[in-house]
């Protein structure tokens, strides 16, 4: 068994995020266990622009991102064990990890940081009936094709969901020469960035189906049509509405799941709105010393907040090591209210609250405009902030000062209330 | 430009919903919205993002325009982008097409290659 103090599961953004700043704040002994045979992760097939106007002040693309980091991690010589698998966690810090050079390695760490990702939603998961036919793939699959082996998965591309992968990968289509027949999205909104709707899609105007979804799939060998149908406000089809598109390819961007069955195997708690680990304000787990951060912890729409929510993982991760976090204390809990879904963290330590606030990140569940977000402790206000334009596909950040937060009883709800005295 | 246009703004992540009345610019978060506004109304503008093939490689480079470059152009900007094939190794930043279509942009890597 070899030991290590900090080992990070996963090489992404998060996971180098996470292993320079532990570095920073004084913890040589690191390890990051990254399963590709490159760092970067989903970064690495994401030649578009965007990434990095919070993190850098720099409009980069996502290749440019991912290399800034690989250079900070090549700079501070950390260690990556590369083409390795961890087929096993237990709550103990002890991870069993497999690679081609040497075989099985049991590792046990004094602390770890989750940083898996995501992966997408398929067609299995979306209970799509039809043809099992060749090309029907997702929208992040279709990328890493394109972007990074070189090759163009069909010529006639329907794209089911709005998710942001999908609506970059249909201008990438145009760009490619690839017809890109339809946008069908199962909401009355899109679920990706109003920016990318407009730079994607409307740019090229590409056809949009809201309220809609694919309900069958067709061809022999290969797709030749799918069925398109209108749906009711509880998201099923309606009968008589259905058309067929001709297309020799369905591309799937309906959303993202955290990779979280090491997590589950380990037994640490998951919360079932985020699908990611429950968490305390310092990104820690339910099992003492495991940090969670980035997409496995939430899926966010930003990877500059993927690294900053991993620098400060990575930081508190530093802080365990050093004996320096702060004492087991009295726990206040972070409620989901009206209107919001999936608060991160869901517990704060008052033992904690001293020097910077709390930052809560959240989703509204539907599109508001002109609102308060409010975070409310029993009748008592905590913090409000106004909400223009809001919408499920951008998450909410509220930061709250520690001075406000201790005034707070066992328990404070993250809410979305509609503006009085207000246009 | 009498009428009141909608623009979501793509200056950056954020989005916001812009109002352009004649030369009146409301909804903006920072001013880079102002700037975007303008130009979506008079010269609409985009960087653009794609791949190139090196010579003797397999998988594809990524490159970008250092400035934007008219969104009436992108698509003949990517046709000229694929006929040019470098030699290898390439590094980021490093310039492959210079002023492409006269644009004033030069076409740059965003990776290593090797």
């Amino acid at each position: 068994m070899r030991n290590i103090d900090l080992v990070i599961i996963g090489g992404g953004a998060a996971g180098m995020a996470a292993a320079v700043s532990a570095r920073k704040n004084g913890i040589e002994d690191i390890l990051i266990i990254e399963r590709n045979s490159y760092v970067g992760g989903v970064l690495s097939q994401c030649i578009h622009n965007g990434f990095g106007l919070h993190r850098f002040s720099e409009d980069m693309t996502g290749v440019e991102f991912a290399r800034r980091y690989r250079l900070m991690v090549e700079e501070m010589n950390i260690p990556v064990m590369l083409n390795s698998f961890v087929i096993e966690m237990n709550d103990k810090r002890e991870i069993t990890v497999i690679n081609p050079e040497e075989g099985l390695v049991r590792i046990c760490a004094k602390a770890i940081v989750l940083a898996m990702g995501c992966r997408e939603r398929t067609r299995n998961n979306l209970l799509i009936p039809g043809v099992r036919g060749a090309g029907i793939l997702t929208a992040g699959t279709a990328q890493k094709y394109v972007n990074i082996n070189g090759y163009l998965p069909g010529k006639r591309v329907v794209i089911l969901g709005s998710g942001d992968i999908g609506l970059i990968m249909a201008r990438q289509f145009v760009m490619e020469g690839v017809e890109v027949k339809a946008v069908v999205e199962i909401m009355p909104y899109s679920s990706g960035l109003p920016r990318n709707m407009k730079q994607c899609i409307e740019d090229f105007d590409i056809p949009v189906y809201f309220s809609s979804t694919v309900t069958d799939i067709k061809g022999k060998e290969r797709v030749s049509s799918v069925t398109v149908a209108k749906v009711d406000e509880n998201r099923r089809a309606i009968p008589g509405t259905e058309f067929e598109i001709e297309c020799d390819t369905l591309m799937i961007s309906a959303g993202l799941i955290p990779e979280n069955e090491l997590t589950e195997q380990a037994g640490i708690l998951i919360a079932p709105e985020t699908r990611g680990a429950i968490v305390t304000e310092d990104y820690q787990t339910s099992a003492d010393g495991v940090f969670a951060c980035g997409n496995v912890l939430h899926v966010h729409d930003l990877v500059d907040f993927v690294s900053e929510e991993a620098e400060e993982a990575g930081r508190c991760a530093a802080q365990y090591l050093l004996g320096e976090s702060a004492a087991d204390s009295d726990i206040i809990i972070v409620k989901n209210g009206n209107g919001a879904g999936g608060v991160v963290p869901q517990k704060i330590r008052r033992s904690s609250l001293e020097g910077q606030g709390v930052t809560l990140m959240f989703r509204p569940k539907n599109k508001y405009k002109d609102v308060k977000i409010v975070c409310e402790s029993g009748e008592k206000l905590i913090h409000s902030q106004n909400g223009f334009a809001l919408t499920p596909g951008e998450m909410i950040r509220m930061d709250i000062p520690c001075d406000k937060l201790k005034e707070a009883a066992d328990e404070i709800t993250v809410m979305i209330k509609e503006a009085e005295n207000e246009r | 430009m009498k009428d009141k246009i909608e623009l979501v703004c793509i200056s950056c992540p954020r989005g916001c919903n812009l109002t352009v009345n004649g030369d009146e610019v409301s909804g903006h978060y920072c001013k880079r919205g102002i700037e975007y506004a303008k130009a979506e109304t008079t010269n609409p503008v985009r960087v653009l993002t794609c791949l190139m093939r090196a010579e003797g490689r397999q998988k594809p480079i990524s490159v970008k325009t250092d400035k934007p470059v008219p969104k009436a152009l992108l698509l003949e900007c990517a046709k000229a982008i694929y006929e040019v094939h470098p030699k290898l190794p390439v590094a980021c930043g490093d310039v492959l097409i210079e002023n492409i279509l006269g644009t004033g942009s030069n076409v740059i890597s965003t990776c290593d290659a090797e």
